[in-house]
């Protein structure tokens, strides 16, 4: 084959550029240790790293709504807790109450104790947990619940204020998955709140020495009872159930990180070896280039 | 029976024919770097001789031509290289401009804009009535819909430096083609009088390279050596037409601009490989196939946040705008952070309309309902990816058909030093064995004048 002095000029040129091409594009990717710069480095590795890092974002998202989701349950537990303690000792006071051998005085006295625990368990209905109303449905700004008072100011029963108390409450907490996690008033002291109107019947009656009322409404507080601790085992299997979505996001998380790195990182140690023989290969063309071009007839005439 | 003197004769004839070689040898290497020189070769015939009875003397050398060692099957295929080479190597270049402009996969791009826009309303959710939530979703709202107006300005800027490109390549192959016109006037004229142009009709196999690598042309010679040049089916030059190319901006009726390129204030002209062809095919079909994509986009969320967030009490709409280009926040929702719709029904806890957006990212509500926002983001991302990795393949391939032409080419009609030299050696020789015969034959015409 004939050669011509341009041939030889233009084939270094060519073959310079691709050295010096796979050369700069092998330490973009090294200085930022990322396989793909741009989608068409790799379109269907794209695709998978653009889809993994939005499932990931989602993922960032749902833990802190499940983290919120789990305060806010926390927080009910606590007052429901606190709510079946109350229950337990109202029933206490009320089978007390019951007894013939407790007079007037004593029975008066027992009232007092009912009335002080329906005055706490208003506060409890009125929970707050990071200035929201945790018992208060979509009432959450202000106090959910109002007592209705008799003319001594003894708590006759509550109401609630304005609409929206029972609302059910919502979290995202997965992809396309919502999880109620409020109580509401209803589901704390049932229809028409009446576990209040019980204790507060309790205590009138104690205070009339009304015995026989008192005993004809230990069946209904041992309902109330029920439907309280029946309220407490939904806020700690929400909770249990929260942990376990938390745990859920966080190995799904992982796989999904390692999924990334796989589609998206740089393989460094191979990088860095492809850098080396590139190197090579780019002085090994700069010298035989360059030897070449010195060679001619004319500096042998 | 021919004398001394005749030998004389002879070695004149030889002496100015190696001086001619010489002559070409030397323009060869002078212009061994000349951009399209075509190496020329003397070619030295032996003279007709002459015939006396039945004897038949030599007359020496003469110089018969100088010709172009040119290959032009190799010319013709070259330039149909360069024409698929010019359009595939813009493409490849604006497509990865475009990816650039999509800045995927990152996490300052669109689809990570979207993500926070969704997330905003997820944590606005949790806590409906908290203004500093509001707050968030009222930026990163802000923020999605500058990042749909910059993705578009950018698209149209690119759509700007594609035009301004249009008509550069337009004026210059105009430039390409009045030169042509002067060179073909060159080379007639020159025909005419028998003398053969070498070096016009490189200047003529330059400019049609030129023309090639900018457009797609047809072209073919006259009898009388000037080129006729078509593009498309259009006749742009020939011996009585000069039809210089003329781009046009054109506003089509849905707002947009469309470049044509027309000949001389004339019909259409449709180019379609090339530099230029690769240029109009973006501007033409690519670009705008992904700016309307982007529209659709935007114009798919913009009007499921407002369906959603208008059922809310505030009555008004979370995003203004109609395409990705004028996408804004609602000027209520960005003056006052209590008319973000949370809920339908308003109450302070209440968040049903919180968690619908906070859904949407990943709900199939755009192109009809059978694709969500991420898979319509990321499928367009991926489309735009794969066919610019198609068009660098295309390019590379065609890069090295485009450069083992050329390579075959230049061995051909290339200038080689070292050719050259041994031609010069070659020349030299025949040149110092003429003046020998001079002298030998002086020598003896002295032997003869003294006997």
């Amino acid at each position: 084959m004939r050669i011509s002095t341009g041939m030889l000029h233009a084939s270094a040129l060519s073959q310079l550029s691709v050295a010096w091409t796979r050369l700069q594009n092998l330490q973009a990717h090294i200085s930022t240790g990322r396989r793909i710069h741009l989608p068409s480095d790799d379109p269907f590795a794209t695709g998978r790293v653009l889809a993994i890092k939005s499932d990931l974002r989602a993922h960032t998202q749902h833990v802190r709504g499940i983290d919120e989701a789990r305060q806010f349950a926390v927080s009910s537990e606590a007052a429901v807790q606190r709510l079946v303690d109350i229950a337990i000792e109202v029933q206490e006071i009320a089978t007390m109450a019951a007894d013939d051998s407790y007079g007037t005085d004593s029975l008066t006295a027992l009232a007092t104790q009912v009335d002080g625990l329906l005055e706490e368990v208003l506060s409890m209905a009125n929970t707050q947990h990071a200035d929201i109303r945790i018992f208060g449905g979509f009432q959450t700004r202000d106090d959910p619940f109002i007592a209705t008072r008799d003319r001594d100011g003894r708590i006759v029963g509550i109401t609630p204020r304005g609409e929206g108390t029972e609302g059910r409450v919502q979290r995202l907490v997965g992809d396309q998955l919502l999880l109620t996690i409020n109580l509401t008033g209803t589901d704390l002291f049932g229809e028409g709140y009446d576990y209040l109107t019980h204790a507060a019947e309790i205590r009138d009656a104690a205070l009339a020495g009304d015995q026989e009322a008192i005993r004809e409404l230990l069946p209904t507080l041992e309902e109330d009872f029920d439907r309280i601790n029946l309220a407490l085992a939904f806020t700690g299997s929400t909770i249990t159930r929260l942990d376990a979505m938390s745990e859920q996001v966080d190995r799904e998380s992982l796989l999904l990180e390692a999924a990334r790195s796989e589609q998206e990182d740089l393989d460094m140690a191979r990088a860095l070896i492809d850098y080396q023989k590139e190197q090579v290969l780019l002085e090994a063309t700069l010298s035989t280039v360059a030897n070449l071009m010195d060679l001619s007839l004319v500096n042998y005439l | 029976m021919q004398g001394l003197t005749h030998a004389l004769d002879i070695a004149r004839r030889a002496m100015i024919a190696q001086q001619t070689a010489m002559t070409v040898i030397g323009h060869n290497i002078a212009n061994a770097n000349s951009e399209g020189y075509t190496r020329q070769v003397a070619h030295l015939t032996a003279e007709v001789p002459s015939v006396w009875g039945t004897i038949s003397f030599g007359n020496g050398v003469a110089l018969e031509s100088v010709m172009r060692k040119r290959d032009i099957s190799l010319d013709n295929e070259l330039r149909r290289e360069m024409s698929s080479h010019g359009r595939w190597l813009t493409r490849s270049s604006k497509l990865k401009s475009l990816e650039q402009i999509m800045n995927e996969p990152s996490d300052t791009g669109l689809g990570a804009a979207l993500d926070a826009f969704w997330a905003s309303w997820a944590e606005l959710s949790n806590s409906p009535d908290d203004m500093t939530r509001r707050a968030t979703v009222r930026e990163e709202g802000r923020i999605l819909s500058h990042r749909f107006n910059t993705l578009d300005q950018r698209m149209q800027q690119m759509a700007d430096g594609i035009d301004s490109e249009i008509r550069s390549g337009v004026d210059e192959f105009n430039l390409l083609l009045g030169e042509l016109r002067a060179v073909n006037t060159s080379v007639r004229e020159a025909e005419l009088r028998g003398v053969s142009p070498n070096d016009l009709r490189d200047r003529q196999d330059l400019i049609l390279d030129q023309m090639s690598e900018l457009s797609g042309i047809a072209y073919g010679e006259r009898e009388n050596g000037s080129l006729f040049v078509r593009v498309g089916s259009t006749l742009v030059l020939d011996e009585a037409v000069f039809r210089p190319l003329e781009a046009v901006i054109h506003d089509l009726p849905d707002g947009s601009r469309q470049i044509l390129i027309h000949r001389d204030r004339g019909e259409e002209v449709e180019i379609d490989e090339g530099f230029l062809g690769g240029l109009l095919e973006m501007r033409r079909e690519s670009l705008p196939e992904y700016m309307a994509a982007i529209d659709a986009l935007a114009v798919g969320v913009i009007d499921q946040i407002n369906s959603l967030h208008s059922a809310g009490p505030s009555g008004v709409d979370f995003f203004h705008g109609t395409d990705a280009s004028d996408m804004r926040l609602a000027r209520e929702v960005d003056e006052d952070l209590h008319l973000i719709n949370a809920s339908t029904s308003g109450l302070p806890g209440d968040n049903d309309i919180a968690l619908a957006m906070a859904q949407l990212g990943s709900q199939r509500f755009l192109a009809g309902g059978a694709t969500s926002p991420e898979e319509y983001w990321n499928g367009m991302v991926g489309r735009l990816g794969v066919a610019s990795r198609e068009a660098r393949f295309q390019e590379e391939s065609l890069q090295i058909s485009r450069d083992a032409l050329d390579q075959q080419r230049m061995a051909k009609s290339g200038v080689s030093l070292d050719e050259e030299m041994t031609q010069i050696l070659q020349v030299r020789q025949a040149y110092l064995a003429a003046v020998k015969l001079v002298e030998v034959t002086d020598q003896m015409m002295d032997s003869l004048m003294n006997m």
